[in-house]
């Protein structure tokens, strides 16, 4: 019974949570954080709200951590559509039908080609100041100390190769 | 404590699963973590009967999961490593050319062809039905979000 209560919340949660991020993206010109973050803070607010008169608000931590989760792949699902590299390839056949390899490189992510995904990658990661990059990169500091930690991570997880 | 116990349990299946798996891919680990989940909260529910380690398991699962994506997939994560690992600076282009493009671009077009998204035909690449059908639905996805290209 408590477990439905709190599917019930967090599907409530979720209900609120996509109209409003709908609403804003639509409405509002705000930066893709404020547009995720701010309907997730108002929806957690309008739960608590509705549910302050009944028993079911003693649930509610629970189901926070649930919206958390959904929170998180919601997020992953934007990003996915958003940044997916594999993805992007199939959208490079949006407008030919046909592409020979070397068209394809060209046409990827909308005629932008398969480079631009790599300096637009490193630019990212020199704006976090992991990385100087000029003609040459090279990893900074910071980049040293992440890597070490990406490596030490992907050793805990047993991953022997990248996707 | 049970947390941290369930977090060790956990991280030894998959190094064991990891050794014993031929090729232990993002498809495995996957399965993995929807059985151990699945698993869990039976056990749960059976003898534990605790609604938070639900919620816990949850978000552990979740979290683990596309940390684990980003760790595997990531062309960042990839970047950091192959310059860590060479620890000297590398151009550009030689890595655009001599990784990037063989290692990650043409690695990510098999998969696609391996999973029978794309389809060779005369040198050419076609999508073929099925990469047809999730087209529409990332179309339609893209529109709806306003996303006027992904990448």
């Amino acid at each position: 019974m408590t477990f439905l209560q709190i599917i019930l919340l967090s599907s409530l949660f979720t209900i609120i949570f996509i109209i409003l991020h709908f609403a804003i993206l639509y409405l509002f010109s705000f930066t893709k954080t404020i547009q995720t973050v701010l309907p997730f803070i108002l929806s957690n607010l309008i739960c608590i709200y509705l549910t302050r008169d009944l028993v079911i608000k003693e649930l509610f931590y629970s189901s926070f951590i649930i919206n958390l989760t959904i929170l998180i792949v919601y997020v992953e699902f934007l990003l996915l559509m958003k940044k997916g590299f594999t993805l992007s390839i199939i959208t490079s056949f949006k407008k030919k039908k046909k592409l020979s390899y070397n068209e394809l490189v060209k046409n990827y992510a909308d005629g932008r080609g398969a480079k631009w995904i790599l300096l637009n990658r490193l630019g990212g990661l020199s704006k976090l100041k992991i990385i100087k990059l000029n003609k040459k990169i090279k990893l900074n500091t910071l980049g040293s100390f992440l890597s070490i930690l990406l490596i030490f991570l992907r050793k805990v997880f047993a991953i022997k190769d990248f996707g | 404590m049970l947390y941290i116990l369930l977090i060790f349990i956990f991280l030894v299946i998959n190094l064991l699963l990891s050794n014993f798996l031929k090729t232990y891919t993002y498809e495995k680990f996957f399965i993995y973590i929807v059985v151990y989940f699945v698993l869990i909260n039976l056990v749960n529910l059976a003898y534990i009967k605790n609604i938070n380690l639900f919620t816990y398991q949850a978000l552990f699962s979740v979290s683990i999961l596309f940390l684990y994506s980003g760790l595997y997939r990531s062309i960042s994560v990839k970047i950091m490593i192959h310059l860590y690992l060479k620890k000297a600076s590398i151009n550009v282009d030689n890595f655009y050319k001599n990784e990037f493009k063989k290692n990650s671009f043409d690695k990510r077009v098999k998969i696609l062809v391996d999973n029978g998204f794309l389809k060779k035909k005369n040198k050419h690449l076609i999508l073929s039905q099925r990469g047809k059908k999730y087209l529409k639905i990332f179309n339609i996805a893209q529109q709806m979000y306003k996303i006027k290209f992904s990448g």
